[in-house]
């Protein structure tokens, strides 16, 4: 993460137009945004098409971020109404990436990670919302509580209980994946 | 309170390197040409709002002067404009108050006769 100091001068070479400050802003907050995402719409690709299409709305409407040192907390709550969104009308929404190929066409992903990716998205889906956010924020992209706290709109502890939960939740499940696949072989 | 981390690393993006770059590019490309046309709307907003504001402006500047400018009229003028009586006026102007059957008699009746 950036010092506040060094987004909020992103910031305004953004909106003075310099594209370099948009590349520069979009690579320190597009990881977080896709996980946003993915705890959301629970599919990789589909992370991808949505977390695209908030961050150009993000874009558009940056006057609207009053204090560029919340931007994180800004910028994830567009990404997580622009899932939310998504999800609820999946069927009948017009992605604006569907004029644009879309990142999974042209990089398909490799078929080893398929395997453990798909595992691991199958456990997030016994999570609650907040708890896979949560999770994905600490563990993969390694906030700590307090800035994950402000994002979130949640207390430190609230945080910490979430996070106890979903790892609870996660191993759990994992487990009986594994035993269930050990049984499998087994026979 | 806090358990060991879950190794979450096949969830990450940018694991495939040149896959991320292609994302943070295709992102950056159309987030640019989103807020320049954006942005341009908003210019050409603005370039027709100038004028408009500059003929309300006008239009408000004129009503204020002809306002100033119309001859202020005096009490009596105000009330003959109105049509109210001759005698109420002088009465009324000069903090006066006339007997109600009088004011009766002269606004076109005898009421309250028997």
């Amino acid at each position: 993460m950036l010092a506040v100091q060094e987004i909020e001068s992103l910031i305004a070479r953004v909106k003075r137009g310099e594209s370099s400050a948009f590349s520069s802003l979009i690579r320190v907050h597009l990881r977080a945004a896709y996980l946003t995402a993915l705890a959301i719409v629970g599919d990789p690709s589909d992370a991808e098409d949505v977390v695209q299409d908030a961050f150009v709305k993000a874009f558009e409407r940056l006057e609207s971020c009053r204090e560029p040192r919340r931007f994180s907390g800004w910028l994830l709550r567009i990404v997580r109404n622009h899932a939310i969104n998504w999800s609820k009308h999946r069927r009948f929404c017009e992605i604006g990436t569907r004029n644009v190929a879309r990142v999974s066409e042209n990089y398909p992903p490799k078929i080893a990670d398929l395997k453990l990716r798909k595992r691991l998205i199958d456990s997030l889906a016994h999570l609650t919302p907040i708890e896979k956010e949560v999770v994905l924020l600490h563990d993969l992209e390694e906030w700590k509580h307090a800035e994950i706290g402000e994002a979130l709109d949640i207390s430190e502890l609230m945080c910490r209980q979430h996070l106890f939960a979903a790892r609870k939740k996660l191993r759990a499940q994992l487990n009986m994946e594994i035993s269930q696949e050990v049984k499998k072989n087994g026979k | 309170m806090e358990s060991n981390k879950i190794d979450l690393s096949p969830l990450d993006p940018s694991r495939d390197q040149e896959r991320w770059n292609y994302l943070i590019e295709s992102v950056s490309t159309r987030a640019i040409d989103a807020r320049r046309r954006r942005m341009s709307i908003n210019f050409k907003l603005i370039a027709w709002a100038r004028p408009a504001i500059a003929l309300a402006s006008a239009a408000a500047i004129i009503s204020v002067v002809g306002a100033s400018l119309t001859p202020k009229q005096s009490e009596l003028e105000r009330f003959a404009n109105a049509k109210v009586p001759r005698m109420l006026t002088v009465w009324t102007t000069a903090g006066k108050t006339a007997p109600a059957a009088i004011i009766l008699e002269i606004l076109g009746g005898k009421y309250g006769s028997k």
